[in-house]
């Protein structure tokens, strides 16, 4: 399916119900969303494509449009199925990058926008308290006492490492999607 | 999926793009987007992989490994800088609880109302003094005062090194007189040869700070760190912070944040060690600047001359101090300053305006107001609006007159 005509057809009330589709519950939806997001991106950039997160958008564009208009069991095998699709697209596009003289024309790729440290602060704000000071905690210790410290923060919270750390990453995961929507 | 694909380190082989094998791949992407649990797994892999990347915990190969993946994966070095500025904030939160810490004197008064700690202490004061002679004569203060006097016109480093005296930046760093040169070449030779002959803390340090002013980073570093496994000491990690802070200056930029990093965490040992060392409170508030976060090196700034109000080192704390509050109209975005630049204009506050255009004018480039009102004129002539080319023609006249008035510059007249 061409690229043009997925944008074109995607509209806010399309996503709205992609988002449905993947949880009717709107918090889990979002989360869904975020960690099918994070399959595509694993999968296109370990696969070395050179602009994995507009594939995984590519992708997801193309299920939003797919998903609209008939009916889909198993959600998450069907969106692997379009990646691949997808990737392999990517594949045959990619070629003409690796002529010299297409790279010399090439326009500059857009500088990534820096990251506002103003965003962070303002959503670690927002954190609860007892995840923001985790967070801080977590990262605040020196390198050879980093172990010590997690293993006390573990015990504090009573709590297994592995815990501590999924509840890290699940919060770090909250941050950043706080901040990436206060940079736009 | 197999026993063998489904293990940590495969899944940390994966993650740092080691895995070139097709059916090893697809294995693992199958799972990725079939088992719920493996692609929790995944998750948890990467962000420990990033965060043992920003707390210097990966080997060399896996750190070379994780930095190759970073340029195809946008996601992950969001997720990277995210970290990178939540362990700088962390280790900023904890600089300002050394800064909370009651003073040095009080502390003393109440450790000493103790009997016990006043025995303690007195016997503590004997070995110290029995040690410093010691070591004393197995040192190296004669070659230490020598390269401080080297260095007392131009000093070699932004950051502070311990005992060393106040002293302007050198603009021409690393170009010593040939007489200098010679000096030099003797004190490394006795600082190396007391090392060898004497290693401990106080030689290793020695010669770390000789590194040092020589811009030998790493060397300095691999001598600090040496140093400080024989004694927890609050100016070696200070010089440890400081070779860390030059040698950020040497990186690229995606390497920088992690040196600097790195020299804010000695700078906070350092201080957490002893909260009046000068050194340490004036590099860390340098390091807070250099990461790029005012609020925290404002406060630290302050801090640093309630400490030291009149040194010439103060005179450098106040200077950086008035660069941080003047670039507050640089972490405005380019539309805000333009906003507040034609407000100013047209309500003729000339002299707001010309603050504005001051404060931009170097970068010629995002927010210089005469670059935005050139930008913004032609666009308007492209959309017709004479209204809004002309408003813009008349502020760039405004810019030259002003320039040519006050610096007979022509430059913004063209």
């Amino acid at each position: 399916m061409p690229e043009a005509k997925t944008k074109k057809e995607l509209t806010r009330e399309k996503f709205a119900n992609f988002l449905e589709w993947l949880n009717p519950d709107p918090d889990r939806a979002g989360e869904e969303y975020e960690r099918l997001r994070f399959r595509l991106c694993t999968f296109f950039s370990q696969r070395r494509c050179c602009f994995a997160d507009e594939l995984a958008d590519e992708t997801i564009n193309r299920v939003i449009v797919k998903s609209s208009a008939e009916r889909i069991e198993n959600k998450i095998a069907y969106c692997y199925g379009v990646a691949k699709n997808v990737y392999r697209e990517s594949l045959r596009r990619e070629r003409p990058h690796l002529d010299i003289d297409e790279v010399t024309i090439a326009a500059k790729v857009p500088e990534e926008p820096s990251f506002s440290r103003e965003c962070l602060d303002e959503c670690l704000e927002k954190l609860s308290s007892d995840n923001r000071n985790l967070l801080l905690d977590y990262f605040s210790e020196a390198k050879l006492a980093k172990i010590e410290l997690h293993k006390r923060i573990a015990e504090s919270l009573k709590m297994t490492q592995t815990a501590l750390r999924m509840r890290v990453m699940r919060t770090k995961l909250q941050l950043k999607i706080c901040v990436q929507e206060c940079m736009g | 999926m197999g026993e063998s694909l489904n293990n940590d380190r495969t899944v940390r082989e994966y993650l740092l793009g080691r895995v070139s094998d097709e059916t090893t791949l697809e294995g693992l992407e199958d799972s990725l987007f079939a088992d719920e649990e493996f692609c929790s797994q995944v998750a948890l892999a990467e962000d420990s992989i990033i965060n043992d990347y920003v707390f210097g915990r990966l080997d060399h190969a896996d750190a070379e490994s994780f930095r190759s993946t970073l340029p195809v994966n946008p996601e992950r070095r969001f997720k990277l800088q995210l970290t990178e500025q939540l362990r700088a904030k962390a280790l900023a939160r904890n600089l300002k609880t050394v800064g909370d810490k009651p003073s040095f004197f009080a502390s003393l008064k109440a450790f000493f109302r103790q009997p016990m700690n006043a025995v303690a202490f007195a016997v503590l004061l004997i070995v110290v003094v029995g040690l410093t002679i010691y070591l004393g004569r197995s040192g190296n203060p004669d070659e230490l005062a020598e390269l401080r006097s080297i260095y007392r016109q131009a000093r070699p480093t932004e950051t502070r090194i311990s005992e060393f005296g106040y002293a302007p930046l050198s603009q021409l760093r690393g170009a010593a007189e040939a007489a200098d040169k010679n000096r030099l070449r003797r004190i490394e030779n006795n600082l190396i040869e007391a090392t060898e002959k004497t290693p401990n803390a106080r030689t290793r340090h020695a010669l770390g700070d000789y590194y040092l002013t020589q811009q030998e980073y790493s060397k300095a570093i691999n001598e600090f760190e040496a140093a400080l496994k024989f004694a927890d000491n609050a100016k070696i990690h200070n010089d440890l912070g400081a070779a860390h802070f030059e040698l950020a200056k040497t990186r690229p930029k995606e390497r920088r944040l992690e040196d600097l990093a790195q020299s804010l965490e000695e700078f906070t040992k350092a201080a957490k060690l002893d909260a009046n060392l000068p050194e340490a409170l004036f590099n860390r508030s340098l390091a807070l600047q250099e990461l790029g976060m005012p609020r925290e090196a404002k406060e630290s700034w302050i801090l640093y001359l309630q400490k030291d109000p009149s040194s010439p080192w103060a005179d450098e704390a106040r200077k950086n101090l008035a660069r941080i509050e003047n670039a507050t109209t640089l972490s405005r975005t380019d539309e805000q300053v333009l906003s507040e630049f034609l407000t100013a204009y047209r309500d003729h506050d000339e002299s707001r305006a010309q603050e504005i255009h001051n404060e931009t004018k170097g970068l010629l480039k995002g927010p210089a107001v005469a670059l935005q009102l050139s930008r913004r004129y032609l666009i308007a002539k492209q959309r017709g609006d004479e209204a809004e080319a002309k408003e813009s023609l008349g502020a760039m006249g405004f810019i030259g007159n002003l320039e040519q008035a006050q610096h007979s510059e022509f430059f913004f007249l063209n």
